[in-house]
């Protein structure tokens, strides 16, 4: 029964259609299906499963199934039938969403990403390997029917009773096969019975699409259903015996009939629509092909029951007024932007030295081109931020799967999903955020007995928020799991020779675990306490120019608090002189500054010197000597107190030029890396300034961590 | 779109097997450069400095938003002077998709040369630097000295790249 393994084109021989060009939205589509499938079916309840929930997640599955045969990719076809036969019998009540199914659906939309993976690197499926998944699945619903002896609507009806169709849907010269509403298609054809055999082919005469269609119901229905959602004049529904060769003749392609009042309009707006779609992207198309369908829906008065539930997803299309944009795009966008700033700012001098003070004209303009210009800048910028959703859908997955794992209930709440961040960001602070998660699971929440024990409720709770703080972004991690246990951080810092005292305060014990390779775990699971904990997550959000902060308290739960800027491309910074050259400092890492009394200096063994602020000495780094800066006229007045990796420095400056935003470039696309240099700006004056890696000019200037040494480089390094 | 000033282009250059080369001048040499890698030639301006680069690596100049080193041949060839003044120029040279600028005391013109017009380059046994010379033409009074800038760019041993970039 099953065929070799097929390129996802199908309508073979000359003539046939190419849908390769629209794969790239068949992966999107589908990839948002299975999300919208996955979300729902982690929010369904076992006892009182949704009936919308169900409906959504039976459209989904619908949906993919139509694309896919479309796409040839008959496996997940398969598949999605199942699932939707499976959906069906939970409508009906036959069948409990039992924590179990809910696992099976899931590891189902696994499985099906990692064919589509597939399908998208070689272009092929693997026939067999969602066999072991479709025997399950068969297995599910064989068990219940036969439990409930209704027949399956995943097995074929018995020969006696179904009847084979052949159903062609013509379209005149110049209208493609996307101005079809093919999901409803098929989702209306799959309800009816089983698709088959479908092929699309493109001729001189026009399209014909062609498909076999095995079902119980009688000739009429299924054209009233074709006629309902396509009109009667490109449809033909035929006994499968009497039309055994697929050839279109001139007598089926009738073109479209404008006397008729009911689809005249319908007709009219597709040819327009039809030829707008094919001089433009494929894109563009999608959007064409979703606001015909809707606004076919709106003139043409459907009673079909499953109406409600396809409106909505109109309306969701309709919602989602978007497009989809090359991120290269964007970027050069911001490049320009940035550049028209620096310009901006240089004519700004110039009208300045020519005295536009004087001319209240000129000055106007200077001013109302700053202000523009600005604007235009943060627009821009605006356009690559995303809302941090993005990042959260993915949690109610990991932290089922993981209190599944580790046998504890816990309850997953995100709050501020809409705040938005850079993209850039987003995908970086993915790993942190995971794992921050997992470690709440496995450390922080206890088993549900010793939450009992401890007279908690024995669900636990985690939570993350997120929300703006002055310029940047807030998320939140917080458990109300054991909290962080002080005696044995402090128990196993000693044990790998850190430098601890009984007095620290909990926050300096609390820094403790940002060690590298720290870790209290007692056995290495799979979930954490391999050690490469939070002092990766400690680094990924300080070279993100962020922060993390954790609170905590015995008994009642941890919080960890990343603070982040909005955007990777600017930077909050410190502009300082030092031996006559500019540097930006980034803000992030700035503790004070401070211009040291006579006295305050002191040397060491003669040679390396501290500064004393307040009552603590703190190493001065001599920044013209780690710069390589030729010994200038640089009198090294001010002292910038800098903090990284949980140590602190301080930097000898000339001179504070101010604060200012700058925006980070590359100094490594034209030239190479340069120790120290975190990147390169360009200044108001057209003139490029090196913003300073604060963590390697403390790595180069000060002793190696403690502890840091016995990791292999890269282990320290990633 | 625009195929008809293309092909027009494409046909002129097929005539004649020229190459064009632009001759500028280092202290009192007349060095040539593929016209093909260079942007564009602008004034020199004041460079920021980097910190632990070679000598003959000046800094960084900002060409509209991007970031490109400036190098000085004439401290890397050894030139007992190499002064800036007002004439002082740099060419940017696009080459291995990077942009670096090369500093000139001045540009002369832009020289077309047939293949056999290109003498091969003596062999000295002493000069690391005469490697990176692809040949030796003439224009007018001057020798021309062909560089072959791609090789010299993205050699080690002149370190613009870091080295898994070159590799």
């Amino acid at each position: 029964m099953r065929k070799p393994p097929s390129r996802p084109t199908p309508g073979a021989g000359p003539g046939a259609v190419d849908l390769t060009r629209f794969l790239p939205m068949f992966f999107q589509e589908t990839e948002e299906h299975l999300a919208s499938m996955e979300g729902h079916l982690l929010r369904l309840d076992p006892r009182s499963p949704d009936a919308e929930a169900l409906h959504s997640i039976f459209r989904a599955a619908h949906s993919v199934k139509g694309n896919s045969t479309i796409f040839g990719a008959k496996p997940l076809a398969d598949v999605m039938h199942q699932i939707e036969s499976i959906l069906d019998q939970m409508r009906k009540e036959e069948l409990r969403p039992t924590s179990d199914v809910i696992s099976l659906l899931l590891e189902t939309c696994d499985a099906v990403r990692e064919e589509l993976r597939r399908l998208k690197d070689s272009g092929d499926t693997d026939q067999t390997a969602l066999q072991p998944l479709h025997e399950r699945l068969e297995r599910l619903t064989r068990a219940d029917t036969d439990h409930k002896s209704r027949p399956d609507p995943s097995i074929e009806p018995a020969a006696g009773r179904s009847e084979r169709f052949r159903v062609e849907v013509h379209l005149p010269p110049g209208q493609g096969i996307a101005t079809l509403p093919l999901a409803e298609l098929y989702a209306e054809l799959g309800a009816l019975g089983r698709i088959e055999d479908v092929q699309a082919s493109d001729g001189a005469a026009g399209t014909l699409l062609l498909l076999f269609l095995l079902t119980s119901e009688r000739h009429d229905t299924v054209r009233a259903k074709l006629v309902s959602l396509l009109g009667t004049n490109t449809v033909r529904v035929e006994h499968h015996e009497t039309a055994l060769q697929p050839a279109p003749d001139g007598d089926a392609i009738r073109p479209a009939h404008t006397g008729d009042t009911a689809f005249g309009l319908f007709s009219d707006e597709r040819s327009a629509l039809g030829s707008l779609g094919s001089s433009s992207s494929s894109i563009m198309r999608t959007t064409v092909f979703d606001s015909t369908t809707a606004g076919r829906r709106a003139v043409d008065h459907d009673s079909s029951p499953s109406m409600l539930g396809r409106r909505a997803t109109d309306r969701m299309f309709f919602d989602r007024s978007s497009i989809r944009v090359d991120v290269d795009k964007v970027d050069r966008l911001l490049n320009l932007a940035g550049e028209l700033v620096i310009a901006q700012s240089i004519l700004a001098e110039a009208a300045q030295r020519i005295g536009a003070a004087n001319d209240a004209g000129l000055r106007d303009s200077v001013a109302y081109v700053a202000r523009q210009t600005r604007e235009l800048q943060e627009a821009v910028m605006g356009i690559r931020l995303l809302p941090l959703d993005y990042l959260f859908s993915r949690l109610p997955r990991l932290v089922r799967d993981l209190a599944q794992k580790l046998a504890k209930d816990v309850e997953l709440v995100t709050q501020g999903g809409d705040t938005e961040l850079d993209k850039e960001m987003i995908e970086k602070l993915a790993d942190p955020l995971m794992h921050l998660v997992r470690n709440s699971l496995d450390h922080g929440i206890e088993s549900p007995q010793a939450r009992d024990a401890a007279g908690k409720r024995s669900r636990g709770t985690v939570q993350i928020r997120a929300s703006h703080q002055g310029g940047g972004i807030l998320v939140e991690v917080q458990d109300d799991g054991a909290g962080f246990d002080r005696d044995r951080i402090l128990r196993t810092a000693e044990r790998r020779r850190l430098a601890v005292h009984p007095d620290m305060t909990d926050e300096q014990v609390w820094q403790l675990a940002f060690a590298p390779g720290f870790s209290t775990a007692d056995a290495v699971s799979d979930v954490s306490g391999r050690g490469v904990g939070m002092d990766v997550v400690n680094r990924n959000i300080r070279a993100l120019g962020g922060s993390v902060e954790v609170r905590s308290k015995r008994g009642q739960g941890t919080t960890i608090a990343l603070r982040l800027p909005l955007t990777l491309a600017i930077l909050d910074g410190m502009s300082v002189e030092i031996g006559g050259e500019s540097f930006i400092l980034p803000l992030s890492f700035i503790a004070e500054a401070l211009v040291p009394q006579a006295g305050q200096v002191k040397s060491i063994t003669g040679g390396p010197r501290v500064v004393q602020v307040r009552d603590s000495y703190v190493p001065l780094l001599d920044l013209q000597a780690l710069l390589h800066i030729p010994e200038a006229s640089g009198e090294n007045g001010i002292a910038i107190v800098v903090e990284a990796d949980g140590r602190q420095a301080a930097l000898g400056v000339d001179r504070l030029l101010g604060q200012q935003q700058v925006v980070i470039k590359s100094l490594e696309a034209n030239y190479r890396h340069v120790p120290g240099i975190a990147g390169a700006t360009v200044l108001g004056s057209g003139r490029v300034a090196l913003i300073l890696d604060v963590s390697a000019l403390l790595r180069a200037g000060l002793a190696p961590i403690k502890g840091m040494e016995e990791l292999a480089p890269e282990a320290v390094e990633r | 779109m625009h195929n008809s000033t293309l092909s027009s282009r494409a046909g002129a250059t097929a005539v004649t097997p020229t190459r064009e080369y632009l001759a500028f001048r280092l202290g009192d040499e007349v060095y040539a450069i593929d016209i093909l890698k260079v942007q564009e030639i602008r004034v020199f301006e004041a460079v920021t400095k980097l910190p632990g680069a070679p000598d003959y690596i000046k800094g960084v100049i900002n060409l509209r938003g991007l970031i490109a080193p400036v190098l000085d041949l004439r401290v890397k060839f050894g030139f007992k002077e190499a002064a800036y003044g007002p004439f002082t120029v740099v060419v940017v040279l696009y080459v291995h998709d990077r942009l670096v600028a090369v500093v000139a005391d001045a540009v002369i013109d832009v020289v077309a040369l047939t293949e056999d017009e290109i003498k091969p380059p003596p062999e000295f046994a002493t000069s690391v630097n005469v490697e990176y010379v692809m040949g030796l033409g003439a224009s007018g009074d001057h020798m021309l000295i062909l560089l072959d800038i791609e090789k010299l760019v993205s050699s080690q041993e002149l370190g613009l790249f870091d080295a898994e970039a070159t590799a």
